[in-house]
C-alpha cells in the first residue's frame, strides 16, 4: 500500500472545518451557562459556509473520481452534489431551530454542535469509498441524531423517541455490520471497486456467505432510508422528536442514506444489479403501499408527515430501482425539491407549535388561511408538491422517478406509484381543506415572530415553485453528477 | 447579438418593479421611468444593436436564425412516440432571431415603445397609474417571450401570458360594470382557441419528440412523408396541426367564429387597444401561422380554410364597421377585419406579405387608435362620432396624423397600408378570383368606413354641448409626438416591401423574409404575374378605394353630413339595423351556447327532480322509468358502492397498519427482524436453487 | 485435535448474533436490551478477526478496532438515553416507555 502524502488531507478540509466548528461550539456550550442561542446558530451557519466554500474549493484540488486516502474517500461529482444539499439542509434547519430550541429552554451550544457533528458524519459518508469509512460515518450521523432526538431531555416523548431511535438503530447497524462482515469474509476486501471486482466472481459459485451479507448490508441501509418493514421507528421518531429535529432526519438524514444506498449498490454491488432489484422492488412497494395508506387516518400532522416519508422513500427507491442514468438523476432531483418541501412544512408545523405540543393536530389548522395567509398560502405549497401537483418540483421528482422505473420495465411498480400517490392526496389535502374551508373558534392573526423561521419557509415555498417552473437547471445539475453505472464497465 | 434575452427580460423586470417591489411605494415620474424606461431600454437594444448585428452575422448570410439556449426547462424525460420508439423529450428555454422574429420584435418593441410615451400622457390623471405600468411591462415582455421562443411552448407561455394581460388591461376599468366583463369574456374566447393549440402541441410533441422549430421543420422538410400521413379524425397530420393551431388563431387573433372578444375589448383604456388589441397581440396567430408554414404548405385544404376564414372575416368585419358610431368600436371591426386580410395572404401562401401587413397595419392603426384616443380625451372620454364633428381645426396634429392612418389603411397610392394590402389582393388574385373580388370590396368598405370615420369626427361643426366644446384641446406633446413617429411610419413603412414589378425588384421586405418562408418540393413563393397584370390589379384597387372615399365624401363630407348618413340609413332600415347590431352575432351566441349551457344544466336538473320525483310520488311504472330506477340503483349501490368500498377497505388497512405500531419497541425489532429474515430466506432458496 | 477453523468462528460469531439478536427482541430491561447489543457487535468482531486472520489482511482488525470503538460510544449513548428514562419514568422497562404509537 503506498504511503499516504500529508497534503491529501487537505483533500478533507471541509469536514475537518465543520467538525472542528461542531467541537469548539461543543464547548462554549458547556462553559458556564453556555453559549446563547443565536450566537450559536451564528456560529453554526459560519462553520456551514464556510464548510460549502471549501467544499468547492477542494472538488478543484482532486482529480475528480480518484480515491484519495488509501482509497478510503472520494471525490466526484456525486459526492460534491449532496454535500451541498446536506450543507444548504442543515442551514436550513438551523433556521429552523433557533426559535424552537429558546423557546425549549435546552441549552444551544449542544445542540447546534451535534448539528454540525450529524452533517459531518454525512459529509464523509458520502465520499466515502471504503465499508470501514462508510459505516464509521454512518456512526457519527446516526448516534448524533440520537442525542438529537431525545435533546428535550425533560420530556417524555422526546425521551422515549430517542429510545426507540437508538435501540433500532443499534440493531440495524449491528445487523448491516454483520452483513458488511460476511461480505469481507466472502470477497477479502471492503473497498467498493474491489468489492465489485470480487463478488463478479463470487456471485458465479452461488456464494452463500456473499448473498446473506450484502442482504444484511441493505436491511441496515433500508432502515436508514426508512423503507418498510424496516421503517418501524420513523413515526414515533418523528412525533417525539423536536420538530427541527424531525425536519433533520426526514431531509438531510434521508437524502445521506439514499445517498449511500445508491453508492453501495451502484459502486460495490453493481454485479448483483439483478438481485437487489427484485428487493428495491418489493421494499419500494411495499413503503407506498404501506406508507401512504398507514397515513390515511392519521390526525397528528407530524405523524401524516413521518409516514408520508415512508412513502416517499418507496417512490425515491424507484430510481434505485431502475438502475439507469435516468433513474440516478432522477432520485437526485426528488431529493434536492423534497429537501425544500418537507423542510418547509416542518418549519410550519414548527411555528403553529406552541408549548406542550400544540399545533400538531390537524384541527389546529383550521382556518389557519384567515389567520395567516401568508403560512397557509406555503403549506400549501409544500403540500401540492408533497402529493406531486404542478407547478412544484415534487411534480417533475414525480413525473421522472416513475419515467424511469417505466423505462427500465418495472411498469407495475410505477403503476402502484401512481395509484398510491392518488390516495396520498386525500391526506394532504385534508390539511388543506382545514387551512382554507374550516372556521376555527381563534380568530387572531397568529404572531408572525421569528423572522428567520418565516424567511426559511418563504425560502422553501420559493425554491419549491421554481423547481416546478425550471427544473431543465436543476436536472442538469443532477445529471452532471451522477455516478458512471459500473454494471455497464463488468 | 448575445444579449437577445435581455429583450423580453427588460420589460419584465419593469413589470416586477412596478407591480411587485415598489407596489403603492412609488411616486409616478419613478414609476414612468421604471416602465417607459425599460421599454425604451429593450427597444433601442434591439433596434440599434441585436437586430443590426445579427444582419451582420455569418448565421443570417447563411440563412439561418441565431438560436440562444438560455437553459434545459423541462426535461420531461423518455416520452414514446407514434413510431414506437423513445425520445428524450426536452424543451428549452431559448430564444430564436431569424428574420420573422427580428420583424415582430421591431414592431412589437418600437410601436410598444412610442405607446407607452403615449399612455404617459393619456393615462396621467388616473388612478392605478402604477398598476397600468405594470401590466402593460408584462404584456411587452409576454409578448417578445411569444415571438422570440425558438420552440413552441416557450410561444404558449408567452401566448398565454398575453392572453392575461390583455384580460388584466380590459378589465382595467374595473369599478365599472362593462370592462370586467369584457375582460372575462375575452378571456373564455381565447381559451377556446387555446384548447385547439395545445391539441396542435400535442400532436406535434408526440410525432416529433421536440417542439423545437428548426427541428421539426427540418424534419419536415427531409422527409414531407411523415406530415402527410393519416393521424386523426381522417386528417393527415400536417392538415391536423394545421387546423388546431387555426383554430388558436381564430381566438387570439379574433377571427370567425371566435372574433366576438375583440370589439368588446375596447372597453380597456385607448393605449391598450393600439398596443395589444390591433398593433400587436391579436397579431400573435398571423405570426403563429407565418412560423409554422411548412406545415400549411402541407395542409392545402387547411390553407384554404384559412383563406376563406380570413376572407369573409375581413368583409363580414369591414361591413359591421360602416354602421357603427362608437369611433373605438369602428376601428375594432376594422381591426378585425384587417387581420382578415392577413390571413388571406397566409391562406394563400404568402407568408411574407402576412407579415408585411402585419407591420404596416400596426404603424396605422396604433396610429388612429392613438388618434382616437386624442380625440376622446379632447371631448373629455365622448366615444360616440354623432357628438364629435368639425375637430380638425381645434386639434390639427391629431388632425393630420389621422388623415395619415386613414389614407393609408384605405389604400392611397405609395401609403404603406396601399403597398402591403395591394401585394395581398395580387396574391389572392392568383390563387382564387373570388376571394380576390372579397378582398377588393372589403378594400372599398375600408375606404368608406375610414373616411367616414375623419369626416364624422373632424369635419363640419361640433355637434356636442358648448361646454364640452369648451373644453376640447390638443393633447400635450408626449401624446402628440408618438402621433407623428408613428404617422410617418405608416407613410413610409411600405417602402421597404414594394411589389416587384418585373425586373424592377424592390421589395426588400419579401427577400428578407425568403429564408423563414419554407418552400416544399422546390416552388418559390407566388411566382410574379406580368408587369402588365400587376398594374392592372393595382390600378383596379385605388380606383375601388377612390370610389370608397368619394361616396364617403359625398355623404359624410358636408355639413349635412350625419343628417345624409341618417338619410341612408333610414332607405334601407333593416340592413342598417342589422348592421348596427352586428349581425346579431352576439345575441346568437348568447342564446345557443352561453344560455344552452345554462338550459341544460337546468333542464337536466328539471329532469332529475320531476322524473324521479313524479316516480315516487305517482307510482307510474312504465319501463324507461324502471330502467332509470335501476340505473340508479346500479349507480347508488354497484358504482357508489364500489367507491366506498375501496374506501371502506383503504380505512381497514389503515387502521390495520396503525395497530402494528404498537409503540412498544422490541416488537417493532421484531418486524425488522422478521424482514430480515425473509429477504435471507427468500434468497438462500433462490440461490440454492440456482 | 481438532483443528479450529474460520467455520468455527464464524459459526461462533452466528451464535453469538442471534443470541444478541433474540435478547433485543425478548428482554424488557433496557440495561439487558444494551448487553445485547454488545453482543451483536462482539459478534461482528469476531468475525471481522477470523477472517482478517484467514486472509491475512489487515483491513478487517482496523474495522474490528473501530467496531470496538463505536460500541463504546454506542454504550455511552444508550447509558445516558437510560439515565433520562429513569429520571422521567422511574422504571428501566422498555415496554413502559410506548406512548407514542398508532
Amino acid at each position: 500500500m503506498p504511503p499516504i502524502a500529508p497534503q491529501e488531507f487537505w483533500l478533507l478540509v471541509p469536514e475537518i472545518v465543520l467538525a472542528a466548528f461542531g467541537m469548539a461550539l461543543l464547548v462554549a456550550g458547556s462553559i458556564g451557562r453556555g453559549i446563547g442561542g443565536r450566537m450559536a446558530a451564528a456560529a453554526s451557519l459560519v462553520g456551514l459556509a464556510a464548510a460549502a466554500v471549501l467544499v468547492v474549493w477542494t472538488q478543484g484540488q482532486a482529480t475528480m473520481g480518484a480515491p484519495i486516502l488509501a482509497g478510503m474517500f472520494v471525490l466526484d461529482g456525486f459526492a460534491l452534489y449532496w454535500k451541498v444539499l446536506f450543507l444548504v439542509a442543515t442551514a436550513l434547519t438551523v433556521f429552523l431551530s433557533v426559535r424552537f430550541i429558546e423557546d425549549g429552554g435546552y441549552r444551544a451550544g449542544e445542540y447546534y454542535s451535534l448539528l454540525l457533528l450529524a452533517t459531518t458524519g454525512m459529509m464523509l459518508m458520502v465520499s466515502g469509498f471504503n465499508l470501514v469509512s462508510i459505516w464509521i460515518s454512518l456512526e457519527l450521523m446516526a448516534l448524533s441524531s440520537y442525542i438529537l432526538v431525545g435533546y428535550f431531555k425533560f420530556e417524555r416523548r422526546s425521551n422515549e423517541a430517542s429510545l426507540k431511535y437508538f435501540i433500532l438503530g443499534a440493531l440495524s447497524s449491528g445487523i448491516m455490520l454483520y452483513g458488511i462482515s460476511l461480505l469481507y469474509g466472502a470477497t477479502h476486501t471492503l473497498a467498493l471497486p474491489a468489492l465489485a471486482g470480487s463478488l463478479s466472481v463470487a456471485v458465479l459459485q452461488g456464494d452463500l456467505l456473499s448473498t446473506v451479507g450484502w442482504i444484511l448490508l441493505a436491511v441496515g441501509l433500508f432502515f436508514k432510508v426508512s423503507a418498510a418493514p424496516f421503517h418501524v421507528w420513523t413515526p414515533d421518531v418523528y412525533v417525539g422528536a423536536p420538530t427541527p429535529v424531525t425536519g433533520y432526519l426526514a431531509v438531510a438524514s434521508k437524502a445521506a442514506a439514499f445517498a449511500i444506498l445508491v453508492r453501495i449498490f451502484y459502486q460495490g454491488l453493481a454485479p448483483l444489479v439483478i438481485d437487489w432489484q427484485i428487493v428495491v422492488a418489493a421494499v419500494a412497494t411495499l413503503s407506498m403501499i404501506w406508507g401512504n395508506i398507514a397515513a390515511l387516518t392519521q390526525r397528528n400532522v407530524k405523524r401524516m408527515l413521518a409516514y408520508s416519508s415512508i412513502a416517499h422513500a418507496g417512490y425515491i427507491l424507484m430510481g434505485v430501482l431502475a438502475a439507469s442514468e435516468t433513474g440516478l438523476w432522477a432520485l437526485m432531483f426528488y431529493l434536492l425539491a423534497y429537501t425544500f418541501f418537507t423542510l418547509g412544512a416542518f418549519g410550519t408545523v414548527i411555528l403553529l407549535e406552541r408549548r406542550e405540543y400544540a399545533g400538531e393536530t390537524l384541527d389546529d389548522y383550521a382556518g389557519l388561511a384567515r389567520r395567516a395567509p401568508f403560512l397557509a398560502a406555503c403549506m400549501l405549497i409544500f403540500l401540492l408538491a408533497l402529493t406531486g401537483i404542478p407547478p412544484t418540483g415534487g411534480f417533475f421528482g414525480k413525473v421522472y422517478l416513475f419515467a424511469a422505473a417505466i423505462e427500465a420495465g418495472w411498469t407495475w411498480v410505477a403503476v402502484i406509484g401512481v395509484l398510491t400517490s392518488a390516495i396520498s392526496l386525500y391526506y394532504y389535502m385534508a390539511v388543506v381543506v382545514q387551512m382554507y374551508f374550516k372556521d376555527s373558534e381563534e380568530i387572531t392573526p397568529i404572531p408572525m415572530r421569528a423572522p428567520g423561521l418565516i424567511a426559511a419557509i418563504g425560502f422553501c415555498a420559493v425554491v419549491t415553485v421554481i423547481l416546478g417552473l425550471l427544473p431543465g437547471i436543476f436536472v442538469n445539475l443532477a445529471k452532471s453528477s451522477i455516478l458512471p453505472l459500473a454494471w455497464n464497465l463488468l | 447579438m448575445q444579449a437577445l434575452w435581455l429583450i423580453p427580460l427588460l420589460p419584465f423586470l419593469g413589470a416586477f418593479l412596478n407591480g411587485v417591489v415598489l407596489r403603492n411605494r412609488a411616486s409616478r415620474p419613478v414609476v414612468t421611468g421604471i416602465a417607459v424606461g425599460s421599454v425604451g431600454l429593450t427597444s433601442a437594444l434591439a433596434l440599434f444593436y441585436v437586430i443590426p448585428s445579427y444582419l451582420r452575422s455569418a448565421e443570417y448570410a447563411a440563412g439561418h436564425g441565431f438560436e440562444q439556449v438560455l437553459w434545459v426547462w423541462l426535461p420531461a424525460g423518455a416520452l414514446k412516440l407514434t413510431s414506437g420508439v423513445f425520445a428524450d423529450f426536452t424543451v428549452d428555454f431559448a430564444f430564436l432571431l431569424d428574420p420573422l422574429s427580428a420583424v415582430m420584435i421591431f414592431v412589437v418593441t418600437f410601436v410598444g415603445f412610442w405607446i407607452h410615451v403615449y399612455s404617459v400622457g393619456y393615462m396621467g390623471h388616473e388612478e392605478g397609474y402604477q398598476r397600468y405600468f405594470a401590466y402593460l411591462n408584462l404584456f411587452m415582455g409576454a409578448m417578445l417571450l411569444l415571438v422570440l421562443g425558438n420552440n413552441f411552448l416557450v410561444m404558449f407561455i408567452g401566448w398565454e401570458g398575453v392572453g392575461l394581460c390583455s384580460y388584466l388591461l380590459i378589465g382595467y376599468y374595473y369599478k365599472e360594470e362593462f370592462p370586467p366583463f369584457a375582460g372575462r369574456k375575452a378571456f373564455i374566447v381565447n381559451r377556446i382557441g387555446d384548447a385547439g393549440f395545445l391539441m396542435a402541441l400535442f400532436a406535434l410533441a408526440a410525432t416529433f419528440g421536440t417542439l423545437r422549430y428548426t427541428e421539426i421543420f427540418s424534419q419536415v422538410a427531409e422527409n414531407p412523408a411523415i406530415l402527410q400521413s393519416p393521424f386523426a379524425m381522417g386528417l393527415t397530420l400536417a392538415s391536423f396541426v394545421a387546423l388546431f393551431l387555426f383554430v388558436g388563431a381564430t381566438g387570439k387573433s379574433a377571427q370567425i367564429p371566435l372574433y366576438v372578444w375583440l370589439p368588446d375589448a375596447m372597453a380597456g383604456p385607448t393605449p391598450v387597444s393600439a398596443l395589444i388589441h390591433a398593433a400587436t397581440m391579436v397579431t400573435a396567430g398571423v405570426y403563429m401561422v407565418a412560423r409554422a408554414n411548412i406545415v400549411y404548405q402541407l395542409a392545402p385544404g387547411v390553407s384554404g380554410v384559412v383563406a376563406v376564414i380570413g376572407c369573409l372575416t375581413a368583409i363580414f368585419a369591414a361591413t359591421i364597421a360602416l354602421a357603427q358610431t362608437d369611433i373605438k368600436k369602428v376601428l375594432a371591426y376594422s381591426t378585425v377585419s384587417q387581420l382578415g386580410y392577413m390571413f388571406l395572404a397566409a391562406g394563400v401562401g404568402a407568408y411574407s406579405v402576412a407579415i408585411f401587413h402585419l407591420m404596416t397595419h400596426a404603424f396605422f392603426k396604433g396610429l388612429l387608435f392613438l388618434g382616437s384616443g386624442s380625440v376622446i380625451h379632447a371631448v373629455g372620454g365622448e366615444q360616440d362620432m354623432r357628438r364629435m364633428g368639425g375637430l380638425r381645426k381645434m386639434l390639427p396634429v391629431t388632425y393630420w396624423t389621422f388623415v395619415a392612418g386613414t389614407m393609408a389603411i384605405s389604400g392611397v397610392p405609395i401609403l404603406s397600408g396601399f403597398v402591403s394590402k395591394d401585394q395581398i389582393l395580387a396574391a389572392a388574385f392568383e390563387s382564387h378570383k373570388i376571394l380576390w373580388v372579397v378582398g377588393l370590396m372589403t378594400a372599398g368598405l375600408t375606404a368608406f368606413y375610414m373616411f367616414r370615420l375623419l369626416y364624422m369626427t373632424f369635419h363640419g361643426e361640433f355637434r356636442g354641448t358648448q361646454e364640452e366644446r369648451q373644453h376640447v384641446h390638443e393633447s400635450p406633446p408626449v401624446m402628440t409626438l408618438p402621433l407623428i413617429v408613428l404617422a410617418i411610419g405608416a407613410v413610409i413603412s411600405g417602402w421597404v416591401g414594394l411589389p416587384r414589378l418585373g425586373e424592377w425588384d424592390w421589395n426588400w421586405f419579401g427577400r428578407f423574409l425568403e429564408p423563414v418562408v419554407h418552400t416544399v418540393g422546390g416552388h418559390s413563393e407566388a411566382h410574379h404575374a406580368s408587369v402588365g397584370l400587376e398594374l392592372t390589379l393595382m390600378a383596379l384597387s385605388v380606383a375601388v378605394a377612390a370610389i370608397g372615399i368619394f361616396f364617403a365624401w359625398r355623404t359624410y363630407g358636408g355639413a349635412q353630413g350625419l343628417v345624409a348618413g341618417e338619410r341612408w340609413a333610414l332607405r334601407f332600415p333593416g340592413l342598417h339595423r342589422l348592421l348596427v347590431n352586428k349581425y346579431y352575432v352576439d345575441e346568437l351566441y348568447d342564446a345557443t351556447v352561453v344560455r344552452g349551457t345554462w338550459a341544460t344544466a337546468r333542464d337536466l336538473f328539471r329532469f332529475d327532480a320531476g322524473f324521479i320525483d313524479g316516480f315516487l310520488v305517482n307510482g307510474s311504472r312504465n319501463v324507461t322509468v324502471a330502467a332509470a330506477y335501476l340505473s340508479g340503483f346500479f349507480d347508488k349501490y354497484v358504482v357508489d358502492g364500489l367507491v366506498n368500498l375501496i374506501g371502506w377497505i383503504l380505512q381497514l388497512g389503515s387502521r390495520v397498519f396503525r395497530r402494528l405500531q404498537t409503540g412498544v419497541v422490541s416488537q417493532y425489532a421484531m418486524v425488522i427482524a422478521v424482514g430480515m429474515f425473509v429477504l435471507v430466506f427468500f434468497y438462500v432458496v433462490v440461490a440454492l436453487q440456482s | 485435535m481438532l483443528e479450529i477453523t474460520t467455520s468455527h468462528y464464524v459459526v461462533l460469531s452466528a451464535m453469538l448474533f442471534v443470541i444478541g439478536l433474540v435478547g433485543i427482541l425478548t428482554r424488557r430491561n433496557m440495561i439487558v436490551v444494551l448487553m445485547s447489543i454488545e453482543l451483536v457487535l462482539n459478534s461482528v468482531t469476531l468475525n471481522l478477526a477470523a477472517f482478517s486472520y484467514q486472509h491475512s489482511d489487515l483491513t478487517g482488525q482496523i474495522l474490528a478496532l473501530f467496531v470496538i470503538v463505536v460500541a463504546a460510544g454506542e454504550a455511552a449513548v444508550g447509558l445516558a438515553i437510560l439515565v433520562a428514562l429513569y429520571r422521567l419514568r422511574g422504571t428501566t422497562d422498555l415496554e413502559q416507555a410506548s406512548e407514542l404509537k398508532g
